[in-house]
This record gives structure tokens, sequence and C-alpha cells, in this order.
């Protein structure tokens, strides 16, 4: 927001000094400006000014006298101003009206928005008017994602009841269904916490989530049905600024089976688990949807507490980062870097995998990962990403893509070598379309290794929804 | 897993259909009021005719200082196939779109309008000759003559939409707006990506509607019309001539 106070334009005036100034001197310097002030100031009073198109251009700015809101709407006018970008005393631009009404009709709080102006008291002062019409029930809303854990996901049923005391707050709850979880979820965001410094998150969830176990080829299916609630606050100012907290109160009920029962023993227990967790992120993206420049990067530590308030213990380091930049014709060149370290004690639905079509593209979900999970992982993601054809807001609608990717997964005690890692390479093509968001496809190509044996089990293709990182 | 799946791929059969759509547009009183092609001097030449371009929302905005620009979408299209003996039928196919902008601006210190276009610029004292001005758009040559084929029967589309930046520095804020992180509605999972819209949303894509369509005319079609064969090999040689 770029307020600035009504300011009055201030001379300074300089002399230069020849010699010695006598105080009569002085005094006679002193009445000749005043004089010369007196007819300046009668001079522009009865002169009529420049004649027309001989003026000099003036840079002169509209500025907010006022925002109005009508539509009798619950929402606080300083709900309104945050997310409209301007507030009395703002100066105001063309663009700031219709980004205005974006931002606010991407709240979602409402049935309909209108941004528009009116002249204000005086010359240059400018009533932003905001028209809006506000929800009164829970609205319907389709949703899609894709997340490392997750997979990809879609939420065919949730029902929204945002802003409900006009603060700003959201309230919504959702039934979804995807690759590796089906659950639902209540949850519940403060956006303004401390007069907002921070926001905070609530999501009371249950869950049943598949952990694949690769036992010599062969998939076994272990399904974890998860309940619990999880806090989080994030820091949105001030020296602290991307921090953020969370608190993870879970209960795990582990899938029984007589082929899982010998492989995984009891990490099959029911358990309960408590973690705290702080970390921080970054994001100097250009685009959240395709990113050509910039960082995404986040790392956190997380403590699993025992005693009275859970079942197992251990302790977690997690780093993950996301570099893109812009080459020559709108491609651009991605690299993303995951290293994850949990201790022994985590059972296997806290640890790492790797294999799937967002981690290592030439195996199966989870198909490089030993019996049981692993505790340390380091994974390297590559692609060139050329797009081609039609661009739109959220990006390019096709995008063609080379990848080349890296990574290794160890069990307690194993020592991680060069050697153990797996490499795979391809060719992708991702096309945007509507309702679904990006539809990906991805064709792993066998890679010769540095002994000259071809990879013949390199092939794989998925065909899939969402960007890899 | 199942259940996904079966709901994705009924979305996805859905998909192609929304990206058949056609946008009906006409959510304002905007409109384009007259298409006239005119062919001279060896070129297609076309004037554009806008009409009510001002609702009372907008041409208070502007009266507080702020500017509008009317963007004109242009579409020359062809007919490969012969007039049916009913009289209908054409198939027309785009072969040539071009966009042009004009801007009309309020100088609440001085009280004069002043209206942009390419190569002009025009200062009013009123607005109805500021609106006047500002509505029409007159295109000198929008294709070659020897690029239109003989016998063949053409028509112009043009389409009005009036806006408060520049197309230009409209779609910047669009990528920019779009590309900004919204934590309230997109959630950064961890890896990934989440969004989510409601039935308005998925009924506008739906049915191939853009939000970007407020303050947007529909499309208003020329007479048809078709270049002799004669007109086409004159403008060739003197083409060729000038080569």
């Amino acid at each position: 927001m770029h307020r600035h106070p009504f300011r009055i334009p201030r001379f300074t005036l300089s002399a230069r000094h020849g010699g010695p100034v006598s105080p009569g001197s002085a005094t006679r310097a002193l009445a000749a400006l005043a004089l010369a002030a007196l007819a300046l100031a009668a001079l522009t009073l009865v002169w009529p000014g420049p004649a027309h198109g001989l003026d000099k251009p003036v840079a002169r700015q509209l500025v907010v006298e006022q925002i109005e809101l009508t539509g009798e709407p619950r929402t606080r006018l300083e709900v309104v101003e945050r997310y409209l970008g301007l507030a009395a005393g703002s100066t105001l631009l063309s663009a700031d009206l219709l980004t205005g009404r974006q931002r606010l009709e991407e709240t979602g709080f409402y049935k309909s928005v209108d941004v528009y102006a009116r002249p204000g008291s005086e010359k240059g002062l400018v009533v932003v008017v905001v028209e809006l019409e506000e929800h009164t029930q829970p609205q319907y809303r389709f949703q899609g994602g894709h997340g490392r854990l997750d997979g990809w996901f879609i939420v065919p049923v949730s029902f929204v009841y945002d802003n409900p005391w006009g603060r700003g707050h959201r309230l919504d709850w959702q039934w979804y269904v995807g690759s590796h979880a089906d659950g639902t979820k209540l949850h519940y965001q403060h956006p303004r916490l401390f007069g907002g410094a921070a926001s905070l998150d609530v999501d009371l969830f249950s869950e049943s989530r598949s952990f694949p176990q690769w036992v010599q080829g062969k998939r076994v299916r272990e399904r974890v049905d998860i309940g619990g609630l999880h806090f989080r606050l994030a820091v949105q100012r001030g020296r602290l600024h991307n921090m953020f907290a969370e608190v993870r109160m879970q209960t795990y009920e582990p899938g029984r089976s007589d082929e899982v029962e010998p492989l995984l023993g009891r990490d099959l227990d029911e358990a309960d688990v408590m973690v705290v967790c702080a970390g921080r992120r970054r994001d100097t993206r250009d685009h959240t949807g395709y990113p050509t420049r910039g960082f995404w990067g986040q790392v956190k530590v997380e403590q699993a507490l025992s005693g009275s308030a859970g079942d197992v213990a251990f302790a977690r380091l997690d780093a993950e980062g996301r570099w893109y930049r812009l080459l020559e014709n709108r491609n651009v060149a991605a690299v993303r870097l995951h290293a994850g370290l949990v201790t022994k004690d985590a059972p296997f639905y806290e640890r790492y995998y790797l294999g799937g079509p967002y981690s290592m593209r030439k195996f199966e979900r989870a198909e490089a990962t030993p019996v049981g999970w692993g505790t340390r992982t380091l994974q390297i993601q590559s692609e060139l990403r050329l797009p081609f054809g039609r661009e739109e807001a959220a990006g390019p609608v096709n995008t063609g893509v080379l990848f080349y990717d890296v990574g290794g997964i160890w069990l307690p005690g194993e020592v991680p070598l060069p050697a153990d890692l797996e490499h795979d390479m391809g060719v992708g093509y991702r096309r945007r379309v509507p309702v679904l968001g990006v539809l990906r496809l991805d064709l792993s190509l066998p890679v010769v290794p540095t002994d000259g044996d071809t990879d013949w089990d390199g092939f794989h293709l998925w065909l899939t929804l969402g960007r890899t990182f | 897993m199942a259940l996904a799946l079966i709901i994705l791929l009924a979305l996805g059969a859905l998909a192609p259909v929304a990206g058949r759509a056609e946008a009906d547009g006409a959510e304002g009183g905007l409109r384009v009021a007259a298409v006239t092609p005119a062919l001279s001097s060896g070129a297609l030449s076309v004037e554009v005719e806008c009409a009510d371009l001002f609702s009372p929302k907008s041409l208070s905005t502007l009266q507080s200082g702020l500017s509008g620009v009317l963007r004109l979408e242009l579409r020359l299209q062809r007919s490969g196939a012969a007039r049916t003996l009913l009289g209908g039928g054409h198939q027309f196919e785009t072969v040539r779109e071009t966009e042009l902008a004009q801007s009309i601006s309020y100088d609440v210190w001085n009280e004069r309008y002043t209206v942009r276009g390419p190569g002009r610029e025009e200062v009013f004292g009123d607005l109805a000759s500021a609106e006047a001005a500002v509505a029409r758009f007159a295109v000198d040559r929008l294709v070659s003559g020897d690029e239109l084929e003989a016998g063949a029967f053409y028509r112009i589309n043009a389409r009005a939409q009036l806006l408060p930046v520049s197309p230009e520095q409209g779609q910047r804020l669009a990528a920019w707006l779009h590309g900004q992180t919204r934590p309230d509605r997109e959630q950064e999972l961890a890896g990934g990506h989440r969004a989510g819209f409601g039935v308005g949303g998925l009924l506008s894509v739906l049915r191939g509607r853009s939000p970007n369509a407020r303050d947007r005319s529909e499309w208003c079609a020329s007479e048809e019309f078709a270049v002799s064969a004669e007109a086409v090999l004159q403008w060739r040689a003197a083409g060729e001539q000038g080569d």
C-alpha cells in the first residue's frame, strides 16, 4: 500500500556571499526579497495561467479520499482494505482498481465484487466504491492438487463457510480422494493473529493413507488409518517473518495382515504421536503455478515427544530447495533438492520413501525404498521445461520436459555412498486443462550407467496431475 | 483410489467439452455497432464503430480521473465452401487476428478529455466528442489485397472490451496476480500445490466463459464480401512491380 500524507511543496533559498554583509545591507536585502515575493504573489493571483496546450505536464496524482463499502457487507472495512491494497491517503492508479477487485474476488468470500471510483470532495481526490455481495450460506467448492507426500488428489465435495464474522477467517470441511490417501478434514484459519503478525491454521482430520512395502520386487500393500489435530502458526512479518511452528497430535492405526506382520513388527501397533516442529520457508519465485525464476526453500526440525504425550520419540531434520532460472525462448531450468534425516526410532509411517511420479520416475511409488522405509534420503530432480504454444495467466498451455533425477535412500546404520544413488532420465509433456489443472505425462528412459550396462527396467510411463515441483 | 480415478475420468471427459464451448460475453452494455470493410488501394481496410461505451460505474470511474482503455479484437474470416442454394451454411475459419487499443482519460484538474490511439492524440473539452473519438477504430490495412483468395467469401468479426488498463498491462497484471502466493486459498503442500474453485467457477469453465468477460461486447460480424479474380491479379501484379 503506497500511502503518503498530503504534502505541500517546500522551497529552499540559498545565497552565495561575495563578501562581508553589514546589518543594514542584510535588512535591505530581506526587504527586497519580501517585496519580490509580494509582487510574485500578486502576479499569480491576477495572471490567468499559461495558454491552453503550453503548460508543462505536472505530475499530479490521484489520492484516495475514502473507501466506501456498499451492499451492506458483514466484512469489516480493514479486511476489505487489506485485500484491496488501498486505504484513505493512498495514491491511486487505474490498475489498482483491477488488481483490488481481482484480489477480493479471489478470497472467495463474496458472490460478487465490483470496484469503481467516483470523484471526491476536491479535484484529485477519489472515493473508491467497493460493492460486495456476501455469501450467506456455506459454499460448495471443488478442489484438486498434488504433493510429494499426498500424491495427486481431488476434493469432489467440500463446503466452505469463509468470513463468517466479517474478519476474514476461514472455515471449511472437505472429503478428498487421491492416489495415496482418502479422508476428511475440517480446517479453520485465523489469518491475522497478534494484529496481523501471524496466521493460525487448525486441521482436524481422519484419513487412510497407503505405505507400500516392496519385498523382493513384489509390492505389499499397507494402509494406515490416521486421525488427529494439526496446528500451524506462521509468522507473517517482523524479524521472524517466514518462520513457522507446528504441533501434530495424531493417532496411527496400521492395518495388520500376514504379509506385513513379519516385516514391520512393532510398528504395526496403534500409536499416539505428538510432534512439535519449527521451520523457516523462503519464497522468491515470480509465479507459483509456473515459476521461471527464483527460489522456494524450507528447512524444518521436528521432535516427537514420548511419555504422556506420545508412544514414540524421534527427531527429524528436513530441507528442501527448488531453484528456477529463465533461459532463452521462455525455457526454464528447474532443480529440486531434498534431503531428510530421521532417527531410527521413527516408525515406517514417519520415514522417507524413494520412487514414484513425484520422486524417482523410473520406479513405482516407493519401489526403491527398503522395507520399513528409510531414515535418510537425498533426492535431486532437474528439469528443462520447454513451453510452446499459447500462454495464459496461469502459465503456458503446453510444456515439453527433459528430466534427470538422482536419488538415494538408506536405513539406520547404513553409510550413504555415491554408488548407492539411483539415476533416471526421460521426457515429459504437461498440458494445462480446465478443471483439472496440469496433466502430466512422463516417460522414464533407460540410463546407461558408468559400467556400460543399460538399465532396461528404466522404462516407465506416468500419467498424473500437477507439476513435479 | 478407484473412486478417485472414476471422478478424475469423469472430469477429464468434461474438460474437452469445456474447451470447445464458446464464450458468450455480452456482460455489459458495450457493443460493436458497425463493422465496415472496404477494398481500396490494394488493401483491405476496416472501420469499426462501438456504442454504449460507458456504464454509469465506468463513467464515474473515468470522471474521477482514472483512464479507460477500449480494446478491439478483429478476426478476418474466410469461407472456403460455395454458398448453398438455401443461402446459408457457410463455414468460416479465421485467417487473420489482430488487436487494437485506444485509451481515454480525463484530466480532473484541467477538465478535458484525451483520446490516444496508434499514432494519434486528441484533446476534447466534452465527453460526447471524446466518446465518439475513442469509439471509432479505423484500420487502413488489415491485410494486403494480394493475400486474399479470389472467389472466397470473407467477413470481419469484431469484439470490444473496456478495460482500466492496456491489454499488455492487463496481461502482466493477470500473470502477476496469478503468480502471487495466496496462502489463504492455495496452500503450499509438502512439495506440492492445492487450488480450488466453487460451483460458479466450475460452471464458468464448463461454459467457456472467461472471468475477464466483464465490460466486453458480443462479436459483431460485417457483411460477407468476396474479391474478384481480376482485382486479386491486379494487386499481385502491382505488388510484384513494387518489389
